[in-house]
């Protein structure tokens, strides 16, 4: 299973639906036997009435046909929003070993949990930024939502700088309902700016999960000898020994994450820091420990 | 500082290898996009400084590891006497590379950049200082001459000592010498100077080029008399010293036999450290001894002039060594016990050999006439006797070997010669017939006085029948207790003059005139009687005065001497020697003489060889009348009276006159058995008498002209072991030469003991000629520092490692802390 959910195999299915599909039904089979099935489902049966319950749940309309006491249960319909929050930023179009970018990787999971929601019937809308907060696609729960957020996602090309702080701030001030906010990104700014924005999200009252998607190369540095990196973003270049550098960057990776890992648990916040080599299943669990925490 | 191969220097440019691919490999960095670039500029500058130093350290190492090995190859070399203060450069520039480290370590540390560069600007100032100080004593160091292709000055000196035959592995050990001293030879530069100096006696002279050298080399063979070591060696020093080149050195190769170094080396050491211009030396010792050997001693002839007919006894001594380590494998292998057969040869009487024919030398057939076995351990010895068989008048030459081969053949045979003679008719004068019969019993044993095949035909006269007898018929006559009228007679001197012997026993019967005036005898046999003297108890007793004396010397190989002192003599006569008499034994603790020769016409043309009279100034054998107060030396076992007597009475008979088997170094007379056909004939037929020695080891019989009244001839050059055969007309006689048992000894001495010889630190002991340093001759000695510069490279090229592996770990990284963390299983 876990083969068949690697970036590596999923990257060879190039239309991003059945990449979605293949995804979720792969991972739902691991959990044939979960106790989550049945959640959000609009669903509802009758029971006799016992002693203790609400007498606002009795069904009158049975007792009217039946004269006898029947109540009602669940009833109420799924409230659960999401919403994908898409980095534009070029440096998301990176990638070492040239097979898929973590923009690309991005996308697909976003894919996945759009399909994933939808079959719960939760409405899931659209956002991606770069300097600022772009298309908007509304969260909605009807039956062609699927396909339009999927040719979103599909049509997305990463490209410029970002203001990941900035454009949070822009969602927290946006969204009026509770929502749940899944942000895409590699993070790649000042973390404390970034999780001062997500503290105004947190504070609308809306969930949030945080992918920090990095690079393979981003987080194990392979490189050797000297090399000039050069960064597609601000355009910013260095030459240094790699080998000798290592150490000390992958030290700073560690920091950097770190950071936002202690900034997302005191905002009760999921951060899920993953990488391109990662499968799929790991970024599924976490949305769904999510929604469980929810219900 | 000077470099024996000085080109390999050049090696030093490849130390800029490194530099180079320094600069091309920096001129082009990879160009990589990277959006986690942030990450690297974080720390850009305390890294890079820290990276920038390490680099800077390994191409530094890079650079001075192949700078390392240029030198090393180039075989540096300091002069010894500047040995400290290149030590103390090198511990100035130690100094300044600890001070560069320091400074690297605090500019990369990140601290007070005022400190970093107070200890670069030490460690560069220790560097100016080594360089400099460094730089002045190599201008003003002596110039070392390292050029191992430079003429040199060389004597090789090869050892071909008799051990020098010591085989060992198939091959002896003067071959070693020989293949060791052609390599040598063979790596000198072609315009050196060349001696090839062995243990002959030949001058020491330079050979005219190399090839002349090795032929001389190649032409060596074993020498059974060795000219001592200690003047070869002082012949060798001082013929290099007289070459003009500066690099003389003196190689000797030598097995370091005992019996060539255990001798004391006189004033060699002088001669090496008094010159002003020292000699290096250097003694190769490529093999030990090591091996069984079996030793053969020099064998006993019981009587060198026998009887016809009868078998004589010869002693030798047999004994096995083990030679060497005991431990080593092949001596496990050693018999415990070895059967050692000794077999005794005679060569055949053939009148017409030796010869030489198609210049070889052609020796008579041998036959074996007596063997017998022993069975040795190593480490034993046993006296064996064998028998020479019953011989034909005629000198006979034989040899005693071992059967089968060890690793030392040269001990492995002996040679004896003896010379068969008539009996010779001798003259018993004296009044006691107990007394004549009793010295002819003594004369004439072990046979029976009158026994035909004795030695010595013997007839006994009283005093007054000398008058009547033919003295001419007899070879000697001895006169016991004579009166003094017989010794006056003119007879007596007659005969001694022409050649006849005499030996007199003073005594009694001589009257010691009234009012204690000398004892006048007309006589010229005897020299003048002073008085008689009378020793009280308990008496005087004989002492040896010459030892050498042919009668004296069988006597003083006596162990533990002659007891004389047990045999009293209380009256002798005071004999005045008169000018030309020999005395050969006297009294103890005075000069009165006990025994007197005397030459009767000395030097007279046409006398012979002998004519002689030995006069004992006491009676023989003082048994009777009042001749038995005189002397006790026939008293209870009197066998040293007995010896003197046989002694003297076969030297005054010509019998015993010469040794037959001798020691090679030692010149021997030969007497010649004139036959009466050679006597007879012209004068002139005579003078042109030439007889031929045929020596062992020669190629060419060497001629001997005699003139007609010699009949003895002198052989001065006795070089080899063997038998030396003298033939002509109507000659055939000869002798045969043993090596002495001291001349060759495979025991080792101690390599300490050349210490004595050289003294310490002036000569290198090497085992092959690979080790040996051309270049020690010069005037200063060097040290070369191809070892430690080797050490140093190797040291260099470790940190070189340890540094560079620092840098490029390993790109394989273990896995980062898990992105999982936090989560549980679906």
């Amino acid at each position: 299973m876990v083969n068949s959910l690697s970036p590596e195999s999923l990257q060879q299915i190039k239309r991003l639906d059945l990449r979605a599909r293949m995804v979720v039904r792969g991972f739902l089979q691991g959990l044939h036997a979960s106790p989550h099935q049945g959640f959000s489902v609009q669903f509802s049966e009758h029971r006799r009435y016992n002693r203790g319950d609400d007498p606002k749940l009795i069904d009158w309309l049975v007792y009217a046909k039946t004269d006898k006491y029947y109540i009602k249960r669940f009833e109420s319909e799924t409230n659960l929003t999401g919403y994908l929050v898409m980095d534009l930023s070029g440096s998301m179009g990176f990638t070492h070993r040239q097979t898929m970018t973590k923009f690309e990787y991005a996308t697909c999971l976003a894919a996945s949990l759009t399909y994933l929601m939808t079959m719960q019937q939760d409405p899931v809308g659209l956002m991606t930024f770069t300097e600022k907060l772009q298309a908007i696609l509304p969260a909605r729960s009807r039956r062609g939502q699927l396909g339009d957020v999927l040719a979103g996602l599909s049509k997305l090309k990463p490209d410029g700088t970002a203001n990941i702080g900035k454009c949070i701030t822009q969602i927290a001030s946006m969204l009026r309902h509770h929502s749940l906010v899944m942000i895409f990104s590699d993070l790649l700014t000042d973390p404390n700016e970034v999780i001062a924005s997500l503290a105004q999200l947190r504070h609308g009252g809306h969930d949030v999960i945080l992918f920090h998607v990095m690079d393979e190369a981003e987080v194990h540095f392979p490189y050797t000898g000297n090399v000039r990196f050069e960064d597609p973003e601000t355009g910013t270049a260095v030459s240094v020994d790699a080998a000798g550098f290592r150490e000390d960057y992958l030290a700073q990776v560690e920091a950097f994450r770190e950071a936002y890992r202690d900034g997302c648990n005191r905002l009760r916040i999921d951060y899920v820091p993953l990488d391109t080599s990662m499968p799929f299943d790991t970024a599924l669990t976490e949305y769904l420990i999510q929604r469980q925490n929810r219900f | 500082m000077s470099f024996l191969n000085a080109t390999l220097m050049f090696g030093l440019v490849a130390a800029a290898i490194p530099l180079v691919l320094h600069l091309i490999s920096k001129r082009e960095p990879k160009s990589m996009p990277f959006p986690a670039v942030r990450f690297l500029t974080s720390s850009y500058q305390s890294n890079r400084s820290r990276l920038q130093v390490r680099r800077w350290w390994l191409l530094a190492m890079r650079m001075l590891a192949i700078a390392a090995v240029a030198v090393t190859l180039a075989r540096p070399a300091i002069a010894r006497n500047l040995s400290t203060t290149w030590l103390s450069i090198g511990i100035v520039a130690a100094l300044a590379v600890a001070l560069l480290v320091m400074a690297a370590v605090t500019y990369s540390t990140g601290q007070s950049k005022k400190l970093s560069l107070g200890l670069l600007a030490s460690s560069i100032a220790a560097f100016v200082v080594s360089l400099g100080w460094g730089g002045v004593t190599a201008a003003r160091g002596p110039t070392l001459n390292l050029d191992a292709q430079a003429p040199a000055a060389i004597a090789i000196v090869i050892d071909n000592s008799p051990t020098s035959a010591w085989e060992q592995d198939t091959q002896s050990l003067l071959q070693r010498h020989k293949t060791i001293a052609i390599e040598l030879l063979s790596r000198l530069a072609p315009s050196s100077r060349v001696a090839i100096i062995d243990r002959g006696p030949e001058p020491a002279s330079f050979s005219i080029d190399l090839s002349g050298a090795i032929a001389k080399v190649e032409s060596l063979a074993t020498r059974d008399i060795a000219t001592p070591m200690a003047s070869r060696l002082d012949a060798a020093l001082r013929l290099v010293r007289t070459s003009e080149l500066e690099n003389r050195q003196v190689f000797v190769v030598t097995d370091l036999a005992e019996s060539t170094w255990a001798k004391e080396p006189g004033a060699l050491q002088g001669s090496i450290l008094g010159a002003e211009s020292p000699v290096a030396v250097t003694v190769i010792d490529p093999i030990e001894f090591r091996g069984l050997n079996r030793r053969l001693g020099v064998p006993r002839v019981s009587d060198q002039t026998p009887p016809r007919q009868t078998p004589t006894p010869v002693a030798m001594v047999v004994s096995v060594d083990s030679v060497g380590e005991t431990d080593s494998p092949t001596d496990a292998l050693l018999p415990k016990e070895t059967s050692v057969t000794v077999e005794m040869m005679i060569f055949e009487t053939d009148p017409s050999l030796p010869v030489i024919r198609n210049g070889e030398l052609v020796l008579p057939k041998t036959q074996s006439v007596d063997r017998t076995s022993a069975r040795l351990s190593p480490g034993q010895s046993s006296e064996i006797v064998l028998r020479i068989p019953p011989l034909d008048e005629g000198t006979h030459h034989g040899l005693i070997r071992l059967v089968g081969d060890d690793a030392f053949p040269t001990d492995n045979e002996r040679y004896f010669t003896v010379s068969v003679q008539r009996s010779t008719s001798i003259l018993i004068v004296g009044d006691v017939p107990d007394e004549t019969l009793l010295i002819a019993k003594v004369v004439a044993a072990p046979f029976a006085w009158d026994d035909p095949n004795a030695e010595f035909k013997i007839d006994r006269i009283s005093d007054q029948d000398v008058l009547a007898t033919r003295l001419e018929e007899y070879a000697a006559v001895v006169l016991l207790n004579p009166p003094a009228d017989l010794l006056a007679e003119s007879v007596l001197t007659e005969y001694v003059t022409r050649g006849g012997g005499v030996f007199a026993c003073l005594g009694p019967a001589i009257m010691e005139p009234p009012g204690g005036e000398s004892t006048a005898i007309n006589s010229q046999l005897v020299p003048t009687l002073v008085r008689k003297w009378r020793v009280p108890d308990p008496g005087t007793y004989f002492q040896t005065t010459r030892a050498s004396h042919p009668v004296l010397s069988p006597l003083e190989i006596v162990t533990g001497g002659v007891p004389w002192n047990q045999f009293p003599v209380t009256q002798y006569w005071q004999l005045d020697v008169a000018e030309g008499d020999t005395v050969l034994m006297s009294y103890a603790s005075t000069n009165h003489v006990a025994l007197v020769e005397r030459h009767l016409n000395p030097g007279k043309e046409g006398g012979t060889a002998f004519g002689h009279c030995i006069v004992m100034s006491t009676p023989l054998p003082a048994l009777a009348g009042s001749a038995k107060t005189w002397n006790q030396l026939f008293g209870s076992d009197p066998w040293p009276a007995f010896a003197l007597v046989r002694q003297v009475i076969g030297y005054v008979s010509g019998r015993d006159s010469d040794p037959t088997t001798t020691t090679v170094g030692k010149p021997n007379i030969v007497s010649l058995d004139l036959t009466d056909d050679a006597m007879d004939g012209t004068e002139t037929e005579r003078l042109q008498r030439r007889l031929q020695l045929f020596s062992p080891n020669r190629e060419q019989a060497v001629p001997i002209d005699l003139d007609a009244s010699s009949d003895k001839v002198l052989v001065a050059e006795v070089l080899y072991r063997g038998a030396y055969w003298l033939r002509g007309d109507g000659v055939a006689s000869g002798f045969s030469a043993n090596l002495p048992e001291d001349s060759a000894i495979t025991r080792r001495v101690d390599p300490s003991k050349l210490d004595e010889w050289f003294g310490t630190g002036n000569y290198s002991l090497v085992h092959n000629a690979s080790e040996i340093d051309f270049t020690r001759g010069g005037q200063t000695q060097s040290i070369l520092l191809q070892s430690p510069a080797m050490l140093f490279a190797l040291v260099v090229f470790l940190l070189e490692q340890v540094l560079s592996n620092r840098f490029y770990q390993s790109s394989v990284s273990k896995p980062t802390r898990s992105t999982r963390k936090g989560m549980s299983p679906a």
